[in-house]
């Protein structure tokens, strides 16, 4: 806080100098009062908005849990929601890429890749990043809710042909490498099978379809 | 007492408004170039029922949760293709500064509700991003720096000069937001274990998918991966602590920007360094910005120039309080001296001398804001455009503008 009070660019700041004279009558002091309710509730929004912010970026713990419960109407409706966790608490040690078969009726098969962004030139890296970003989010083991989605989504793209030989079925593959510490060449990529899904019971829209 | 009181210094110390005016300059350009970046057919993939989070994922996984969204129910890429496009517009105006209130306002909804409709694409950005966007629709953003007080200058509501310090208690919260990211991620990576072994930097530099260009081979060498990964941590620490120490900040702000033109470099993080480094704009004083301009003043003193007003015009005269405001590396200065009245504009360089709509094109190339229009000043029969712009003298009973000829 000592930079609050330099003299360059500090003019007295205190709540008297800025709310006018204390010794005012009449219409005045009617103003003072109002800015005065103005300052309280200023103040009551900087109190409720910083330590919802810090609450949201407190360690794990049951109590913030509890207050992030009490604050998440706030930061839902305003928007003030967030995790500052990049690269930590340990960076992600796996290059990571996401492959699908696709089944059709007729027993043939397709395969398709979701976007690996090491393959991109630098622009369409910029514009494509975020493929890794949800790749990063819905590859995971602890989500395996979501693969349908990605099973419909790989169903559904580069899909030339769905009226005469449908999509049965759809298998997901995660590719993984290590990035091993030293500079050492990494290890060949593993292969996984994450699901085999069966997308016939899924509503499947065709690209410019909508669902609903 | 004292606490009140040095609370009250803190958050409420006038200061200019001029650095959150900067801010938003340099945040519309960022939602600018955001948008930009989901142009379609990328808008499609990620906010329309063709790509891999269709709205039934969507709902999936919002569950219960209460949320600003006005996208819940949209499928129609037509209509979303407006709103980009509706964004893109709000962007330009927010960063300009014209309609700042409504247009940042707008665009915080829409903004939301992009971030809303698809979670599972943000990174760092785009919650810096909108984080930022909720305080500025508090903050007094477009008093400084904007179109609007251009207006209020021409239509006599300002006077022009300096402005006067505000209050800038939502430029503190700023402030605070941003330390406060270096200090939840330096807590956090306290806890791992590559952080602490002095390692850790070493994985993303060699994640394919998140490597922008090249990095030399010596970089991976273990001293080097130490030093960097180290010295990460103690540049986020000073961010979170240094940073509101006066004598100290200029370092740890040299500092930040150092981290993060390095990740720029390095990592293919959209946007995400350039916020972070527009955002520390929030810290500087403005005695630093009066600073750069008289240095920039200095480097460009060679192209000062002396205006003469036509005879009826003075420089109070609203439409020159507007080009004197804009001027901000100070190349114009009215000889209010002269006893010779001149019919026209009129101005005076080392050496040559231009009248009319000749001296009002030597003028707009010495006022930044103007510089983006070059190419059109330039631009044969523009100088027929600019004699209809030259000022007119005042007539009794008018006011002035810069009045166009009816003619």
């Amino acid at each position: 806080m000592s930079e609050a009070t330099a003299a360059d660019d500090a003019v007295d700041g205190d709540a008297e100098s800025t709310n006018g004279s204390a010794g005012q009558e009449g219409a005045d002091e009617s103003d003072e009062f109002t800015v005065d309710i103005q300052r309280w509730l200023i103040n009551a929004f900087i109190v409720f908005h910083v330590c919802g912010i810090i609450v949201w970026n407190l360690p794990n713990s049951s109590l913030q849990e509890g207050l992030t419960k009490f604050y998440s109407l706030y930061m839902g409706v305003s928007s003030s929601w967030q995790q500052w966790t990049m690269f930590s608490p340990d960076p992600v040690i796996f290059n990571t890429y996401v492959t699908a078969t696709v089944h059709y009726q007729n027993g043939s098969t397709r395969e398709y890749t979701f976007q690996r962004i090491s393959k991109l030139g630098i622009l369409a890296k910029y514009r494509q990043e975020r493929w890794r970003k949800f790749i990063e989010n819905t590859q995971d083991n602890s989500r395996p809710d979501y693969w349908p989605y990605l099973a419909r989504y790989a169903a559904v793209t580069e899909d030339y042909a769905p009226i005469t030989n449908p999509v049965v079925s759809v298998d997901l593959f995660r590719h993984q490498q290590s990035i091993v510490y030293g500079g050492a060449a990494h290890p060949e990529y593993l292969t996984m099978k994450m699901m085999s899904e069966h997308v016939i019971s899924m509503p499947l829209p065709r690209p410019g379809e909508t669902s609903r | 007492m004292l606490l009140i009181r040095e609370w009250n210094e803190f958050w409420f110390t006038e200061r200019s408004p001029a650095p959150i005016g900067l801010f938003r300059i340099g945040l519309g350009a960022m939602f600018f170039f955001w948008f930009l970046l989901i142009a379609p057919p990328t808008l499609y993939t990620w906010y329309s029922e063709r790509g891999p989070f269709p709205l039934s994922f969507y709902h999936y996984y919002k569950g219960s949760t209460i949320e600003l969204s006005l996208f819940g129910g949209l499928s129609d890429p037509h209509i979303l293709f407006a709103i980009w496009a509706l964004c893109l517009v709000l962007s330009i105006l927010f960063m300009i500064g014209y309609f700042t209130k409504p247009s940042a306002f707008l665009l915080f909804l829409l903004y939301v509700s992009f971030n809303n409709r698809d979670p599972l694409v943000l990174n760092s950005g785009d919650t810096m991003l909108r984080c930022c966007l909720f305080i500025m629709l508090l903050a007094p953003c477009g008093a400084s720096c904007s179109v609007d007080r251009i207006i209020a200058i021409s239509r006599g509501k300002d006077r022009g000069g300096d402005l006067a310090p505000r209050e800038m208690w939502t430029q503190r919260i700023l402030q605070i937001q941003i330390a406060l990211i270096y200090a939840a991620t330096v807590c956090s990576k306290l806890n791992g274990r590559d952080w602490m072994n002095g390692t850790a930097v070493y994985y993303p530099l060699h994640m394919v998918d998140l490597a922008r260009y090249p990095i030399p081979g010596w970089i991976s060498n273990d001293t080097v991966i130490n030093i960097m990964t180290w010295g990460t941590l103690v540049i986020e620490a000073s961010m979170a602590t240094l940073i509101w120490n006066r004598r100290l900040r200029p370092y740890a702000l040299g500092a930040g920007v150092l981290l993060h033109s390095s990740i720029e470099y390095a990592l293919n993080i959209p946007l995400f360094s350039m916020i972070m480094i527009t955002s520390y704009l929030n810290f500087v004083y403005n005695d630093w910005i009066a600073l750069w301009v008289t240095m920039l003043t200095r480097s460009f003193v060679r192209y000062r120039i002396e205006v003469r007003l036509p005879d009826g015009v003075t420089p109070a005269d609203r439409w020159w309080l507007v080009l004197e405001r804009l001027d901000f590396l100070h190349l114009m200065q009215v000889n209010a001296s002269s006893r010779e009245p001149v019919e026209s504009l009129n101005v005076t360089g080392r050496g040559w001398q231009a009248d009319g709509p000749a001296a009002l094109q030597r003028i707009l190339f010495r006022i930044p804001t103007f510089w983006l229009l070059a190419p059109v000043i330039l631009l044969p029969g523009s100088l027929k455009i600019l004699a209809n712009l030259l000022p007119q003298p005042s007539l009794p009973t008018s006011q002035n503008h810069i009045i166009p000829s009816s003619s």
